[in-house]
Order: C-alpha cells, then structure tokens, then sequence
C-alpha cells in the first residue's frame, strides 16, 4: 500500500490534488482513497489531504500517521508544521520552494526534493502571483519521482476535478513532471 | 376508527395497522355541546357615526376592495347623493372617529369617498317610482334642499324645488372655489339627482315669508332650508358694490361676469373676515392677480375656516392682519381704511387698544356671516332645515339636515315613528339614541390581524402652481393608492367576508356568504370565530 | 453497472436518485451537506424528476418528508447531529403513521462543546423510535443500502433510517460500483401505497385515537418489527440475484476461530480488519463481528456469532450515561438467557471524531486481560 500526505493552505488546492491523484490510481487498476483532514474548511489555515493506493480494496480508515511521501505545498509550512511526522524511512518530501533541498532540515531520516513549482504554474498562468495553483504540476513532479501512477491517468484525472483551464493544467503537469 | 365502517379497499387488518379513519364525524353532533352560542350581527362603525349623513364607509369600502366600484358607488350614494362634492369639501368628520386614529393614523376616508364619487358620477341612478299622490314642497336648491328632494323622490314623493337663482346647488356653485370644488362635479350630481325623477325644479322663484303661507296650502309638507341670505355687515360699513362687497356677493359676481374679474386684476383687495367665506374671497381673488390681506378681528388661530384652508391660503401667500377691525373708511378713488387694534373681545364686542393704522386699499370684501332673511316657525306642515335651521354649518351637514328632514316628512305623512322607516337602514339605526345601537370602538378590534402602515399622503399642487389659476389643489392618488388605503379600513363592525371564522371553526360550520352563517348542528358554542373575528361582528349570546 | 470514484455522500446521492424518490425536502448540515447539495443539483438539472423542497428547519424537513410520504410518494431527507434531535418529535410520528420515509443520518457528535465529528450519539439516542436503523461501513455499501431501505420500508410501511460516518465515509473519496437505472428499477417497484391523502377517497390519518386504539398501533408496530426479518432476508436475496452483492443483518470477518472478537457499527469495521490481520499474523486470533441492521436488532443472529469461549470487546462511539454503550447493552440483553455467555467488553471507542487507528486496536488486544469487565471502558 502507498499512502501519500498532503500539506496545503486552506485553498490552495491540497484536496482536490489528493482527489485527482486518487482517482488516477484507480484508472491505472488501483484501489485508492482519498479523504482530507476532517473540519469546517477555513482559507489560509494549513489543511492536510490524504491518498491511499493497493492492489486491493482499503479497508483502513484512519488519518495517514506514517506516509511513504509527503507533499508540502507551500514551503514555508515545511517550517511551521511538522510536515515530516511519521514518515517511513527514506521517504520522499516534495516541497514546493524556491529553496534548494539543503535549506530543509527534518529529524525524521527522508528524501527531500525541492523545485519551483509555483513558477512553473505562473508561467501556464494558473492563479496569481498570491496564489498560484500548483496541484497539477506537484502531481507531475509527484508521479515522475515515485513512478506509482502513470502520467497519461493523472492527464484523465485532471479534469474532473479541475474543470476550468484543462490544457494549460495539463501543461503543467507535463512540463513539471520532464523537468523532475 | 371505533365503530368504523369498512368500504372493500380497507381490511380490518389494516385498520389495526393504519391510524386511518373512515368513517365521517357527520355523526358526532356537536351542536348538543353548545351552552352559548355565536350570533352575527353587524354593528355601527364609528366613522358611520362620525358622518352626518352616516354613509356606510366600512361597506362601500368592502365592495371596492371587491372590485365591485359601482356597488360600493350605490352604497354610498344610498346615504349621501353628493360623495363627490364631499370627497372634496368635507372637513371628514368621520376620519376623527376613525378607530385606526389611535393605530396608525385614520384612513383617508375622505379620498376613498372622491374616488367612488367621481366614478359614480356617471352612473345614473335608478328612475324612481311615485308611490303616493302627497307632494312636497322645497324651498332653496341648495345641498340641504336637494338632499331632501333627492330622499323624497327616491322613495316615491314627487316633490318640487323652488330655487331663487337661475341654477341649482346654492353654495356648491357659487359659494366654493372651483379650486377646492370643480362647478362640473357639482352640477354633474346635482343633474344626477334631478334625473332621477320625480322631482320639478322652478328657477328663479324667490320664496317670500307670504308665498310660504300660500305653498303650505297647496303641498302636504313644505321643507324650507332658504339657507342665510342676508349678509351681516358690520355696523359702521355700508356695502355699494363697487367698492365695498359682500363675500357671496363678490364670488357670485366673478361667477357670473367674466370682464369684472379682468377689470380688478392687479388691484389690492382687503376681505374682512375669518370664515370659509373670508378665505375662499381671498385665495380667489389671489388667483385672479390681486394683492391680497386678509383682515380678521380675532387671531388666525381662532378662525373658524378649516384648518386645511388656512394652511393652503397662508402657502398661497395670503396676507393677514390678526386682532383688527376696519373703524374708518374714507372713500377717495381708492379706499382708504383705518384699522383699529382690538384688545379683546367680550359678548362679540371688539375692545379696541386705541392703536391704529392705516391702509389704501381698491376694494373691500366684508365676509362677516350671513344671517336669515325672515323668521319662519316651524309646524306640523312646516320643516326647517340646512343653515336656515342650524346655522352657517358645512356641506355634509346640510346634507345630513336635508336627509333627516325627509325621514321626518315620510314618518309624519305616513303616521309612522321616525327610527322604524327600515329596521336595518344604517342612517337611521346610527341615529338612534346612542344607547340602542352599538358601536365598534378600538377595543374590540382585534389587532393581530393589522400591521401598522402610516395613512395615505395626499400630494397637493405647489402653492407657486396653484395661484395660476383655478386648477384643482388636491391631486388625484392612483388606484393602487387608494386601494392600499382602502385596505387599511379595520371595516369596525361590518363583516367584510375575510373568513377568519371559517378558518378557526375546528367543526366547519361557518358559511361566509353575504354575512356569516352558522350550522348549529355541529356548532359546540366555542367561541374561536367571537374571539378571532378581527371587528366585532360576532358576539357569544346566551343559548336557550 | 459501472465503476467509478465517488465520496461517500455523492454515493448516496446517486443511489437515492436511482430509487427515484418524488419529494426531497432537506436543511443542510455538516457533514451531510454534500448529499442534498447533489440531489439538488440533479433535480434542478432535471436528472432526478422530484420536488426539492428548501425548509427552513429539520423539524420542517420531517414534517415536510411526513406530508409528502402521507401524499403517497417516495420521500427522501438526509440529516445530521442537531438536525436529526431537532426532527425528533416529527421522527415519532412518522413511525405512528406507517410511512415508509428514507432518511441518511451522517453520523456526527452533538454539542456541547462545538464538534463537527462523527460519532453515533446523534442517531443512538434515536433508537427508541420505530425507525429501522441501518449503519453502512463503505460508500458501497450506503448506496446499496438507500435502494434495499426503500424496498424494505416501503414493504413492512415503517420509515428507514441510513447511517454513514460524519467525514470518514461522507468525504472519502473510494470506488464505487453505480447500478444502472435499469438494475435499479428491476430491484425496486415504483411505489403504490394503498392508503394516501386522497381528496377522491377521502379518510382522516392520524385523528385522535384513545389508549386501546393506540395500544393496539403501537403493538402492530412492534409485531411489524419483529416480522421484518424476513422481509429484509428476501430484500437481501433479490438484491444479490440483480446486483451480485450479499448483505445480511449481521456481517464478520475472520469469526469462526476468533477468540477475541470486536463489535463495530459503522466505517471503523474497515480499520478493525486491518488490526484483524494484523494480530493474526501475530497468531492473535482475532475477528469481527459487524453490525448492520441496529433496529430491528438480530438478536439470533448475533447469538449464534458470539456464543462460545470468546472474548468480546463492542466498540462503541456513543453512551448511554449512567449506564453503557448502546451496543454493548443491547448485546448483554440478548444474551440474558442463553447459558454460555461471552466475556463482554463494553469500550467507548470513540467520540467527537476521536481518531482510531490500527494499532490503538492492535494495542488493546495485546491488553485485555488486564481489562476491567465491569466497567465502562475508556482509551488513554
């Protein structure tokens, strides 16, 4: 079983990432869920998201406490929350930061893969310079690094869960998962 | 569901399952229940009590909210054949015992009454029959005389009028501005009245004291309302028309000859007085082009004009000189009057301060009353009525004098007492001894079902408008307007059919048609449809 | 039949739309909102050909769902927490009047303090009622569940009361097999009941009855009760035989050799299979028992499962103060005369969206001998 964290600001997409990130599982011939951290929705405040994929169906229904990957989406929580918690040795933390990888200590023993991410959304003009909308090119560096979900089943996935600016979405997600 | 009675679709299994009944509650009677019972009974509304005339407002309200205008028309014309007239000049003293006064204000009767009115301007009334050979004689075609005749011939008298002017309606034509009365509506319900029939108008026969005798002769009833024809004048004035007049004098005089009213134009007019009269000389001849100064012995505080005439004139731009009286008048090619400050008055005598001042004028007015012509004793053929009998009163009671004196006539002739004419007639239970009838005060209204809504507000020309000419002050409201007034109207003690008793019956034995039934079989004598009933039309009575 | 990703809400929502309900009326309420925010979407869009009656309160929603069903058409309401205690006095007479109304409670804890979570307090405190109560472990299993309460609700003429878990299965996004609307009408008749407001055939519902009619009511309700088993036995075959899914009363994994056996009702029966396999693989034979149908409560059935030399710890995510969890007593009655009784362990799993994971359950087993029998059990 893969099990995927997501750490996002209230708005920024983290839920709808871990939906379309699920459901390309499930186009691929996986069993998968998705669910985000329970409560009343509050733009801003740091939201967690979580995916879950086997070959089998899942039963388990409790939070993500040990990920194998963890998906920051604003780096600057990489600072303030623990996004690292509990995560299985040597996984992956993908952080969407202008920073290198070295700026980013963590106690637990993990991989950590920074990249620009909100560049690469400016540049296919989805959100704005506040708030760039960066689910689709992070699931692209996601899936490069992992290898667990196909490229062509997150394409399918995308639109629909994000059903306004599909291709420059998709572009993204391309563009971010060659450059990964 | 105990003694039930099964039809083939419902088993008794399923009556053991379902909470379903059916048989019908026909069978339960109710009614065996009762100890007191609801009566319906429609009673006096304080507005009815209010007018003069006592028009059934709460009824021809009712109907116009019906969207039946020309039942509302003939309800309110069976009372008062001049709605329109009054709609206009009647100081509404019906909207002072308007139960809504202490609410939110009274309704605008008055502007309900001017919408109806002017639609039943053209409706005809219906050809009255003769129903006796006794004749009736009127003296004066005035509001109160008409009035009279009008109730007379509708119940079948034929009656004459004996009219000294060459027209009818008295103080309707020539006594009221057109700006506070058009002459067309005047004159369009005083033909309405005559077509009716049964009535023969003689002009131009002045009635002396010994004609009188003579018409009393050769009529069963004679009704004498000769209004006040002779002017007070003040005792140091002498009237010369041309340059000193009386009020009626002047108005009739502008009525009747277009070329003196361009001749006076421009010229500084001075009216004594502080009357209707005083006021409506004065917003005339402003209308005319004229300086105007109004000069009045007491304060305008203390004016008996109505409060509306004042208020309009001094917007007008009305002069008045409060607390004097004309002393001198030295008569040159103008006018020129010394007036004196009065200091109080006592026993209608002015008690002058010593001050003076003096004024040029071109004209002087002199509105200080009227008085009767000859003294008439009334008898048992002899009828008094209008200002002749209560002295210079408004419209509405002329009218009001008219009608009660043709009750009086019809009683007399017929030998029959006056209040039991028509046992249900709303004129004549409102005039019986306040005892008897009852009357809807605030307290039996039933607020719940009203939310407060402030009063119609009547828009007026502007006063810079008006002094053009003699176009009509007040403005017509539209039709919604007048609707939403109309639906203000608590309809005290008039049922006006708004079901609120059906809808509490919990037995269903209301029918609400032409007034309220109740099926006393299933009536248990609750008392829901009393206490619910938003204006006193149903009251528990004992049940024998 | 086609598979798909669905939350746990949209499910529902897709199967009350094949029931082809006429009349919704509903008031949102986290975490319910999703549910009706669909059917309302599927009605304004014409997709599902009902009513979709916007109350201003829970209690109109019951009243409205009463009046709709007393009309004689399918009725459908979804409710949570608050909502589902505002409805209540209207829930009483819904039952009284044999409508067979369907109602999804998303489980959620009842304030105070504020919580949004789940727990069952909400609709445990309802259990008293007369509604047939039904708790669904997977979006799978609730949409299948809103087809079968229709058939059997509508069948036995009692109301139908759905439960899935506040967020965990209203917001979890899972795979899900949708019946095609042809399966669907094949598994449920249109609904003809025999009595409804009807100005042609005119009979009062509901009209003052005094205690011998209303003893004989209340009786036949219970009577009905107690004959539903069967109905709800021949749903569940019909239900197989169209859409090759098995349901029962009662449902178990890894029971027969268990020695330790967990209750559960509701989403938590999943996470309890992972701790399942887990203890085994420890050689801790361990298996679950999952509660299904609540009301009518499978006394026989649940006898059957748990009689022997086990141990057996229900959880419970609600409480009867002063007393113990709901399910564990309701357990403890069924077996009052049986004469091999389990060792019962009444254990407040969870409240207000008190997280569980696998091993706070893995962790118990390992502990239970040093578990007090007597009381009412609490988490650390």
């Amino acid at each position: 079983m893969i099990e995927i964290r997501f750490h996002g600001r209230g708005g920024q997409g983290a839920v709808i990432a871990s939906k379309i990130l699920a459901y390309a599982y499930f186009l691929d011939g996986k069993s998968s869920q998705a669910f985000p951290t329970f409560g009343a929705e509050r733009r801003g405040a740091p939201v967690a998201a979580f995916v879950r994929a086997d070959d089998k169906f899942i039963n388990v229904r409790s939070p993500i406490a040990n990920p194998d990957y963890v998906i920051v989406m604003a780096g600057k929580l990489a600072e303030t929350v623990d996004v690292t918690s509990g995560i299985k040795e040597n996984g992956l933390v993908i952080i969407n930061s202008d920073k290198p990888a070295s700026y980013y200590s963590f106690e637990e023993k993990c991989t950590i893969k920074t990249m620009n991410v909100n560049e690469i959304a400016l540049k296919h003009k989805l959100g704005s310079a506040i708030m760039p909308i960066i689910n689709l090119p992070i699931l692209g560096i996601f899936a490069k690094l992992s290898s667990s979900v196909s490229i062509e089943s997150l394409k399918k996935a995308a639109p629909k869960f994000v059903p306004v600016k599909v291709e420059e979405n998709i572009d993204a997600l391309v563009e971010a998962y060659d450059l990964a | 569901m105990e003694s039930v009675e099964y039809n083939n679709v419902i088993s008794e299994e399923d009556i053991k399952k379902f909470p379903i009944s059916i048989t019908t509650t026909e069978v339960n009677l109710t009614g065996s229940w009762r100890f007191s019972k609801p009566n319906f009974e429609e009673k006096i509304s304080p507005c009815s009590v209010g007018c003069p005339a006592n028009t059934n407002i709460p009824k021809y309200i009712f109907h116009l909210l019906k969207n039946d205008i020309k039942t509302a028309a003939n309800i309110l014309r069976d009372e008062n054949p001049f709605p329109a007239v009054c709609g206009r000049v009647c100081p509404h003293f019906c909207q002072e015992k308007c139960n809504r006064k202490e609410y939110d204000g009274s309704v605008e009767i008055r502007e309900i009454e001017k919408f109806v009115g002017d639609y039943a301007l053209d409706i005809p009334y219906e050809k009255a029959q003769l129903k006796t050979n006794k004749r009736v004689a009127v003296i004066g075609g005035g509001p109160a005389g008409l009035s009279c005749a009008y109730f007379l011939a509708k119940n079948g008298y034929k009656v004459t009028i004996y009219e000294k002017e060459n027209f009818l309606g008295g103080l309707l034509i020539y006594g009221i501005p057109s700006y506070r009365l058009p002459r067309e509506i005047a004159e369009k319900e005083i033909n309405n009245i005559i077509d009716m029939g049964n009535i023969e108008v003689k002009l131009n026969e002045t009635v002396s004291f010994d004609r009188l005798q003579e018409l009393k002769n050769s009529y069963s009833a004679v009704f004498f309302a000769g209004g006040l024809s002779k002017d007070r004048i003040p005792n140091n004035i002498e009237l010369d028309n041309e340059k000193v007049f009386s009020g009626y004098e002047l108005l009739k005089k502008l009525n009747t000859d277009k070329s003196f009213a361009q001749k006076i134009k421009g010229e500084k007019i001075a009216v004594v007085g502080g009357g209707n009269v005083a006021f409506d000389v004065a917003r005339t001849v402003l209308r005319l082009g004229n300086e105007v100064e109004i000069i009045y012995r007491r304060t305008l505080q203390e004016a008996p004009s109505f409060e509306e005439e004042k208020a309009e004139g001094l917007d007008e731009g009305l002069k008045i000189t409060e607390k004097s009286v004309v002393t001198n008048i030295v008569k040159s090619k103008k006018l020129n009057l010394t007036l004196g400050k009065v200091d109080k008055i006592v026993n209608g005598d002015a008690q002058l301060t010593g001050e003076t001042e003096n004024i040029e004028v071109d004209k002087l007015v002199i509105a200080t009353g009227q008085a009767k012509e000859f003294e008439i004793e009334k008898d048992d053929k002899i009828f008094l009525g209008g200002d002749y009998e209560h002295g210079a009163k408004t419209v509405i009671e002329a009218i009001a004098s008219g009608k009660t004196n043709a009750y009086k006539i019809m009683a007399h002739l017929e030998n029959k007492p006056f209040y039991f004419m028509n046992e249900q007639d709303n004129f004549l239970r409102s005039k019986r001894d306040f005892d008897s009838y009852k009357v809807v005060d605030f307290k039996k209204i039933n607020l719940f079902y009203f939310d407060k809504q402030p009063p119609l507000k009547i828009n007026k020309l502007s006063a810079e408008d008006r002094v053009k000419d003699f176009k009509e002050v007040a403005l017509k409201p539209t039709l919604d307007k007048i609707l939403n007034e109309a639906k203000r109207c608590f309809s005290c003690g008039v049922c006006n059919e708004c079901k609120t008793c059906w809808f509490f019956c919990p037995d269903v034995c209301i029918n609400v048609k032409d007034g309220v039934d109740f099926d006393y079989t299933y009536c248990k004598g609750c008392g829901l449809c009393s206490a619910e009933c938003p204006r006193g039309v149903i009251d528990m009575v004992e049940d024998k | 039949m086609q598979k798909d990703m669905l939350l746990g809400s949209e499910a529902i929502a897709e199967g009350v739309k094949l029931a082809r309900p006429k009349i919704i009326p509903a008031y949102p309420i986290t975490p319910q909102t999703h549910i009706i925010e669909v059917l309302s979407e599927m009605t304004a869009k014409g997709e599902l050909d009902a009513t979709f009656i916007r109350v201003e309160s829970e209690l109109s929603a019951a009243a409205a769902a009463m009046g709709a069903s007393q009309a004689g058409v399918r009725t459908f309401t979804a409710t949570s927490s608050h909502g589902l205690a505002l409805m209540h006095e209207v829930l009483h007479w819904i039952v009284g009047a044999r409508l067979p109304v369907v109602l999804v409670n998303a489980n959620r804890a009842i304030g105070s303090p504020w919580n949004i979570w789940t727990d069952q307090t909400d609709s445990m405190t309802q259990r008293d009622l007369g509604w047939l109560q039904v708790y669904c472990e997977t979006a799978q299993e609730a949409l299948d569940t809103i087809l079968q309460a229709f058939y059997i609700a509508e069948k036995i003429q009692l109301p139908f009361m759905v439960m899935i878990d506040g967020f965990i299965l209203s917001h979890t996004l899972e795979e899900v097999l949708i019946p095609s609307q042809d399966e669907a009408d094949e598994f449920l008749p249109p609904y003809k009941p025999e009595y409804f407001l009807d100005t042609n055939n005119p009979m009062s519902f509901g009209a003052a009855a005094k205690g011998d009619i209303f003893y004989m009511l209340r009786k036949s309700i219970e009577e009905t009760m107690e004959g539903s088993f069967d109905y709800i036995d021949e749903a569940h075959k019909r239900f197989e035989k169209i859409f090759k899914r098995k349901y029962g009363l009662i449902d178990t994994y890894l029971l027969d050799d268990a020695e330790i056996v967990f209750v559960v009702a509701g989403a938590l029966a999943g996470t309890t299979k992972v701790a399942i396999d887990t203890l085994r693989k420890n050689n801790v034979k361990a298996g679950l028992l999952k509660i299904r149908y609540f009301r009518p409560f499978p006394k026989k059935e649940i006898v059957d499962a748990l009689k022997g030399d086990k141990k057996v710890v229900v959880f419970n995510k609600a409480l009867s103060f002063g007393s113990s969890g709901q399910i564990t007593q309701e357990i403890k009655e069924a077996f009052y005369y049986e004469d091999k009784k389990p060792v019962l362990y009444d254990y407040i799993l969870s409240l207000g969206g008190k997280e569980v994971f696998v091993e706070n359950i893995v962790d118990l087993a390992n502990n239970l001998d040093n578990l007090d029998k007597f009381k009412i059990l609490w988490r650390e």
